[in-house]
C-alpha cells in the first residue's frame, strides 16, 4: 500500500499529501522548489523535515514539469496523479507514432535502395544476391564479392574463389543496398581509388 | 529525360531534366556541380547499363547519374 499519493486537483503549487488513510499535511513547493527539487519543499504542519527526508531517502520522488509529480515509497506500486498518467500515455502513443513513422521511411528507402542497385546489376548478380546474399564482380582479371551489408563486405577472391582480403569501406548514411551499389560502382570504375581508401585485412595469406 | 539518382538516408532522391528544356538541364548541372563539391561521387551506367563509369562533369545527355556520398575506410 503507498504511503503517500498525490492530487492534481489543486493549484499547480500546492498538493494535499495523503497517507493511505488520513490526510496529514499540506505542503507547498516554494519559488525556488523547481530549482533545488524536494529539498525547498516546506512544511506547514505536523509532520517535520527531518521526518519527510527520512522517508524520502527509502522512496521515489517524482518531480514533472509542474512540479512534484507523487512519491512511492520503496517496494510500493506507483502512485501517479492522473495528469502524470495522461502526460505518460500522450508521450507513449507520440513515441508509438514516431517509431512507426522511422520504420516507414526506414522501409521505403530500403526498397528504393534495392531498385536502384538492381538496376546496376546484371542478372547473374541479381540471383546470386538474391540466392547467397552476395553478388561478385569482375575487374581487371580479379573477382571481389560484394556480401549483403555496409561494413567488411567487400571481399577479394582468389583462382579458387576462395575470400583471401576484407575490404571495408563505404559511404556513410545511405541505405545497406546504395552503400553496396556505390562500392560496386567504384571498384570497377576506380578500382585504385577504392583499395587507397578502404581499409583491407588478409583473411587467407595467399604465398 | 535525365535523371539524377542522388543517394541519401531516405534512399535516392530524383532530380530529373528535359534535355530540350535550358533550364532545367541548368538547375540539375547546378545539383550535380554543388553534390561534386561536397565530395560525392558520380556515375553513369554504361554497356548493357549494368557497368559503372565516373563522371567528372555533368552530362546532360546522360539518362541516369548516380551520385554516391564520398566513400570513406571503415
Amino acid at each position: 500500500m503507498p504511503l503517500w499519493s498525490c492530487s492534481d486537483k489543486y493549484p499547480l503549487t500546492s498538493w494535499s499529501i495523503y497517507s493511505s488513510t488520513t490526510i496529514t499535511n499540506t505542503f507547498s513547493l516554494s519559488s525556488t522548489a523547481t530549482n533545488i527539487g524536494l529539498w525547498a519543499l516546506t512544511s506547514s504542519a505536523t509532520i517535520t523535515w527531518p521526518t519527510w527526508s527520512a522517508q524520502l531517502r527509502n522512496g521515489t520522488f517524482y518531480m514533472d514539469a509542474n512540479g512534484f509529480s507523487g512519491f512511492r515509497e520503496a517496494g510500493a506500486p506507483a502512485v501517479m496523479s492522473s495528469r502524470t498518467r495522461r502526460r505518460m500515455r500522450r508521450e507513449q502513443r507520440a513515441w508509438e507514432r514516431a517509431e512507426a513513422d522511422r520504420e516507414r521511411k526506414h522501409t521505403e528507402a530500403r526498397a528504393k535502395a534495392r531498385a536502384l542497385l538492381f538496376a546496376g546489376l546484371d542478372r547473374d548478380q541479381i540471383e546470386s544476391l538474391e540466392k547467397h546474399r552476395y553478388f561478385d564482380l569482375k575487374v581487371a582479371g580479379r573477382c571481389y564479392r560484394i556480401h549483403q551489408g555496409t561494413h567488411g563486405n567487400v571481399r577479394l577472391l582468389d583462382d579458387a574463389g576462395r575470400e583471401v582480403t576484407l575490404y571495408c569501406a563505404q559511404p556513410n548514411g545511405v541505405p545497406t543496398e546504395d552503400a553496396m551499389l556505390a562500392q560496386k560502382l567504384l571498384i570497377e570504375s576506380d578500382e585504385a581509388a577504392f583499395l587507397r581508401v578502404a581499409n583491407a585485412r588478409t583473411l587467407i595469406a595467399v604465398p | 529525360m535525365g535523371e539524377l539518382a542522388i543517394m541519401s538516408d531516405e534512399g535516392d532522391t530524383s532530380v530529373k531534366w528535359n534535355r530540350n528544356s535550358p533550364p532545367e538541364v541548368a538547375a540539375a548541372r547546378s545539383t550535380f556541380d554543388a553534390l561534386r563539391g561536397k565530395g560525392y561521387l558520380a556515375y553513369r551506367l554504361v554497356g548493357d547499363g549494368t557497368k559503372g563509369e565516373q563522371l567528372l562533369t555533368f552530362d546532360p545527355d546522360a539518362e541516369r547519374i548516380i551520385l554516391s556520398p564520398a566513400m570513406a575506410g571503415g
